[in-house]
């Protein structure tokens, strides 16, 4: 008679399951576990959507520098950790929130790149043409000014798209975190946004100039990156 | 950012997606247990002194939740670890290729590596000192000072609020900070520096690519101006103050929405914009051949002529 497998068992066997190479024995024991347990099995669709919709993503490279840590850390040699069982469970959940938020890092910052570099060399384009006399200033009547693009562009829904995540992320974990740390950060936003609501406003007077439109970029991207500092902190840090 | 906490959750679930190679690079590499000697091998203990052979290209990783890391360059082509966990413990795992240094609680770390040899030291509360080090140097905190001198590789680092202090990177530096100051005194390589609220200050420069930007601090630099080079400069509202040498031989593009804009080169006009409010300077130094960006929303930027070393190349 079969053993009934054990959470611990599972977990062992959690990453054969996700790619579909459990023997037929091993997929028995886990689907007769997956049915008793709901910690195991909401662990096993948590990390199935994840992975669903990560496939999902289009082939993008990822912002800046991020992808380059990444990519080190895979071509690094391998060394054995631990045994599993010196890691508690609530531990382990803890880091499958931040691998959660990792996820999302990655897969927004992509996003975002992508359509954030897109739209500001469109909006380059226009103001050099606005600068070459081509065009002397965007029509507001059209709709189609660098004010509105700025505050509506796709750009600039992949920037706040990625705001709501990351500070849905961030509240999520924040009972985690070391207060003085994220109150720091907190500061750091509210000297982003500042210069956000300054960048815009100068915008507003003067919708063609380039300079104010990368100025708002650099500020759009300062706000993700600090969220994404916020959202990735190490569990307790002080 | 803290890119070793993302880089650990991320490499889990990339883990996860692409498990399938990954595991089989793994069981293509001997385990620490499979090597014979297990020269580092070390767990479970407060303290450790220890060394052990590492060949050129090998990584030593420094990681401690709280405490204090220093490593030091060294010649021969040995690794030395002392460490001290206080009332915690710490675990060592050495190869040739490569070392992990990991502590529970508290812990001091002084750590002397070979030439070739790359460190990453992590902690998040606590200093980080690299000296002499011919290789490549990460270094990761969150809060606690970061301090690096005569670092002959890359050297990349990543505060939320630590300062950072640096002389002599040869090899480059990728900096980046929330709210820290970086000042950087001799480098050379790409350089790259990014923060939020804090100070950044470059001094003796000698780098054909530089890029500093911050959004309320000031920016600060004083080097050559490689004739080929570019450099970029930007502020949300910090002042910009670059110090050239006399014989500079670049095209400087300054710009600013409501700050000034300041310069002690005599100077030919090549553009002034615009019907708006903000002012941009576009002129030529010499040979024009570099280009120097510098943008600010409210900040003032100020080029003074300098007496540094006049190099071009």
């Amino acid at each position: 008679m079969t053993q009934r497998m054990t959470c611990h068992e599972y977990d062992a066997l959690l990453a054969g399951d996700l790619e579909g190479e459990l023997s037929p024995e091993e997929r028995r024991s886990a689907d007769a576990h997956l049915l008793e347990c709901g910690r195991c099995a909401a662990l096993r669709a948590e990390l199935l959507q994840i992975a669903a919709a990560a496939r999902e993503l289009p082939l993008i490279s990822p912002s800046r520098d991020l992808w380059d840590g990444i990519a080190a850390r895979i071509e690094a040699p391998v060394i054995a950790l631990g045994p599993t069982t010196e890691r508690g469970i609530g531990r382990r959940q803890r880091l499958w929130v931040v691998a959660a938020a990792a996820a999302l890092v990655v897969a927004t910052a992509g996003t975002t790149y992508v359509i954030t570099k897109a739209t500001v060399e469109a909006n380059q384009s226009q103001v050099a043409r606005a600068e070459s006399g081509a065009t002397r200033r965007i029509d507001d009547s059209a709709g189609t000014t660098l004010v509105t693009n700025s505050q509506t562009s796709p750009a600039d829904a992949a920037f706040d798209r990625e705001v709501v995540q990351l500070r849905a992320l961030l509240e999520q974990r924040r009972p985690d975190l070391d207060s003085a740390t994220v109150a720091l950060l907190e500061r750091n936003l509210q000297i982003i946004d500042q210069a956000i609501a300054e960048s815009r406003a100068a915008l507003a007077k003067d919708p063609g100039s380039a300079l104010l439109n990368r100025q708002l970029h650099n500020a759009l991207g300062k706000r993700v990156q600090v969220l994404r500092t916020a959202a990735l902190l190490p569990v307790g840090t002080n | 950012m803290l890119r070793r906490t993302a880089l650990a959750a991320a490499a889990t679930m990339v883990a996860v997606l692409l498990a399938g190679p990954l595991r089989a690079a793994h069981a293509a590499l001997p385990r620490q247990d499979d090597r014979g000697r297990d020269r580092g091998g070390v767990t479970g203990r407060q303290t450790i002194d220890t060394t052990f052979r590492m060949n050129k290209g090998g990584l030593v990783d420094l990681e401690v939740t709280s405490g204090t890391i220093i490593v030091t360059g060294t010649t021969g082509n040995e690794v030395r670890v002392r460490a001290n966990a206080g009332g915690g413990r710490v675990r060592l795992r050495a190869s040739s290729t490569l070392a992990t240094l990991r502590a529970s609680g508290d812990a001091r770390y002084e750590v002397s590596v070979p030439a070739g040899v790359r460190v990453v030291m992590h902690t998040n509360s606590g200093d980080l000192t690299a000296t002499g080090v011919q290789g490549d140097v990460e270094a990761e905190n969150v809060s606690g000072g970061v301090r690096l001198s005569d670092i002959s590789g890359l050297a990349k680092v990543e505060t939320v609020s630590g300062g950072i202090v640096a002389t002599r990177l040869m090899g480059g530096a990728r900096i980046e900070t929330t709210s820290g100051d970086v000042t950087l005194t001799g480098g050379e390589g790409e350089i790259t520096v990014d923060n939020t609220s804090g100070t950044i200050v470059l001094t003796d420069i000698r780098s054909s690519v530089v890029r500093a930007e911050s959004l309320s601090g000031g920016v600060r630099f004083q080097g050559d101006v490689v004739a080929t080079g570019r450099y970029e400069f930007s502020s949300h509202s910090g002042n910009i103050r670059l110090t050239l040498p006399p014989s500079a031989g670049a095209l400087l593009t300054l710009s600013t929405y409501s700050g000034s804009i300041n310069t002690d080169f005599p100077i030919t006009l090549q553009q002034t914009s615009s019907g708006s409010d903000q002012k941009e300077l576009q002129f030529r130094l010499g040979t024009g051949s570099a280009r120097i960006v510098a943008e600010s929303f409210s900040g003032n930027i100020i080029i003074t002529r300098g007496t540094a070393r006049d190099r071009q190349e």
